[in-house]
């Protein structure tokens, strides 16, 4: 625990001093000026989409230009050979991560509550953002791992979110009919909408079980399964 | 002396696709000495740092560390472990002090790293983000990185690499002291000179395979020419020759130069490491 900790505050310093935190605060007054700006009703109907950029798809990002960063410099390698594992250096990582995650919807919480006078319930809203951020966070890693530099990146990432989107138009255009909408679950973009819907939309018990299964799917098999056994190797590989 | 590591048979490639970067290396490296890896670039010296520093786990043959099979070890074999990579690796936009107590919160064992920064110079500089530095500056925060932990081994790639000759005077003292301490060095280098000044025990290796193992005095001994350059006036004409210095003083020629003209310069040719350094690696792989 103490060298997660280590690693953990480490990596906020790290992500401060690299202007990492500071874009995605920036990222989150984008989403502050658009809730001050709209009514309440349609603030809360843009909400699960905004949180669901920010988490989801800004994460990964975010992720991606601390990675790039790290690698350029040769630091992880550094670490790699101190008496940390990479599993907890990847932790770390995440949990650095989630933080820019946390802070957005705690500041879109406080604008909700300050501008609007409403409330949505924080805590459920906490416990989606962590799956959903850790979901899209795994991707993120995936997309790394296939990707030459940062460029290289930005072009399959542009890509995938495309992919990533599909299922959500497909459905809000009615063209997957509602008893195929878990295939459209794949994409953890949709099955985080999904989930981020039931705060402010409930979805029935059935459904919301098969949405969390899946937004916990991705993470449980990328992580052991692929990004984990390959980090310490890209991370040497720098 | 014990030895600290038992390298049999190992090999290395990087991918299946590739070609084996280390051949069927042999080695023995003993406790308590410092221990220089040299060959020419590309000739596998750090993939074999890399190998006994648990970086590259893929490997064939077997390596022990106190006996152990390295590949057994955890993590905590890291706690006695320093490692001073060539390229400096530093958080660049955070200042020396605070990569340096980054790194230290990894470790159980500390020790006060700010009276090192302050041995090798950046004592002023350590609350500057590490991108201001120059390139020694780095490679000097870099060897105290490595120190961190009190490490038992310490590896060093090019320590002194972009040094100049007054701070590399206090890295190389410093490398010494280590030793004095019992500590086991592993140094990679280009520079002969500080393979002579350092180290008890040198390997040469090129192309992945170890040609030689040997102490520099002894390479110098089995290298070295026996040889005397003497500049002589004859006639008002300056001449040289070389002339074996076993028995010279019984040589014929040499005589009659004693006898006959002035001897301006007289020099023993001492075979240097340099010369060493490409006869062996030049001979088998040139």
């Amino acid at each position: 625990m103490g060298k997660f900790l280590s690693l953990f505050k480490g990596e906020i310093l790290r992500l401060w001093r690299y202007k990492i935190t500071f874009f995605g605060l920036l990222v989150s007054v984008i989403w502050l000026v658009i809730i001050v700006l709209v009514s309440e009703a349609e603030a809360n109907a843009l909400l699960p989409q905004i949180l669901m950029l920010d988490s989801g798809l800004m994460a990964i990002i975010l992720l991606a230009a601390a990675y790039y960063y790290e690698k350029q410099e040769g630091t992880m390698k550094a670490v790699l050979v101190s008496p940390t594992s990479p599993a907890i250096l990847l932790m770390s990582k995440v949990a650095g991560a989630l933080l820019g995650s946390v802070m957005s919807l705690v500041l879109i919480w406080l604008t909700m509550l300050i501008v609007h006078g409403t409330m949505f319930p924080l805590l459920p809203a906490l416990g989606i953002i962590i799956l959903v951020t850790i979901a899209h966070l795994s991707l993120g890693y995936v997309l790394i791992y296939l990707s030459h530099d940062f460029m290289d990146l930005l072009i399959k990432y542009t890509f995938v979110v495309l992919l990533l989107f599909v299922p959500i138009i497909l459905v809000n255009l009615d063209i997957i009919p509602s008893s195929w909408q878990w295939v459209a679950l794949f994409s953890p973009t949709f099955a985080g909408q999904q989930a981020l819907s039931h705060l402010w939309l409930p979805l029935s018990d059935g459904t919301l079980m098969v949405t969390l299964i899946f937004l916990i799917g991705y993470p449980t098999i990328l992580f052991p399964l692929y990004v984990l056994p390959k980090f310490r190797k890209e991370a040497i590989s720098a | 002396m014990a030895n600290l590591y038992e390298i049999r048979g190992l090999n290395y490639r990087y991918s299946v696709k590739n070609d084996y970067v280390i051949k069927d290396l042999n080695l023995d490296i003993q406790e308590g000495q410092i221990f220089g890896l040299l060959g020419p670039s590309g000739a596998g010296k750090s993939t074999t740092q890399k190998v006994l520093i648990k970086l590259l786990p893929g490997y064939e043959g077997n390596v022990t560390f106190k006996g152990k099979p390295l590949k057994t070890l955890n993590q905590s074999f890291y706690e006695n472990i320093g490692v001073g990579f060539e390229m400096p690796v530093h958080f660049n936009k955070l200042t020396a002090d605070e990569n340096l107590k980054y790194f230290a919160s990894l470790y159980k064992k500390k020790i006060n790293y700010r009276d090192l920064l302050v041995r090798v110079g950046l004592g002023e500089a350590m609350h500057q983000p590490v991108g201001q530095f120059s390139k020694g500056m780095k490679m000097r925060l870099n060897f105290v990185k490595a120190l961190l932990n009190d490490p038992q081994v310490l590896f060093l790639d090019e320590p002194t690499n972009g040094l100049d000759p007054s701070n590399a005077r206090i890295i190389k003292d410093m490398i010494l002291e280590e030793k004095k301490k019992g500590k086991t060095i592993l140094i990679t280098t280009h520079l002969m000179g500080d393979v002579e000044e350092l180290c008890d025990e040198v390997a040469f290796i090129a192309s992945g395979q170890l040609l030689e193992t040997a102490s520099p005095k002894s390479l110098k001994l089995k290298y070295g020419r026996r040889e005397v350059k003497i500049e002589y006036s004859e006639k008002e004409e300056m001449k040289s020759l070389i002339l074996p210095l076993d028995g010279l003083s019984n040589h014929q020629l040499f005589q009659t130069i004693l006898k006959e003209n002035r001897i301006v310069t007289m020099h023993s040719q001492e075979t240097s490491l340099d010369k060493i350094f490409i006869e062996i690696t030049g001979k088998k792989h040139g």
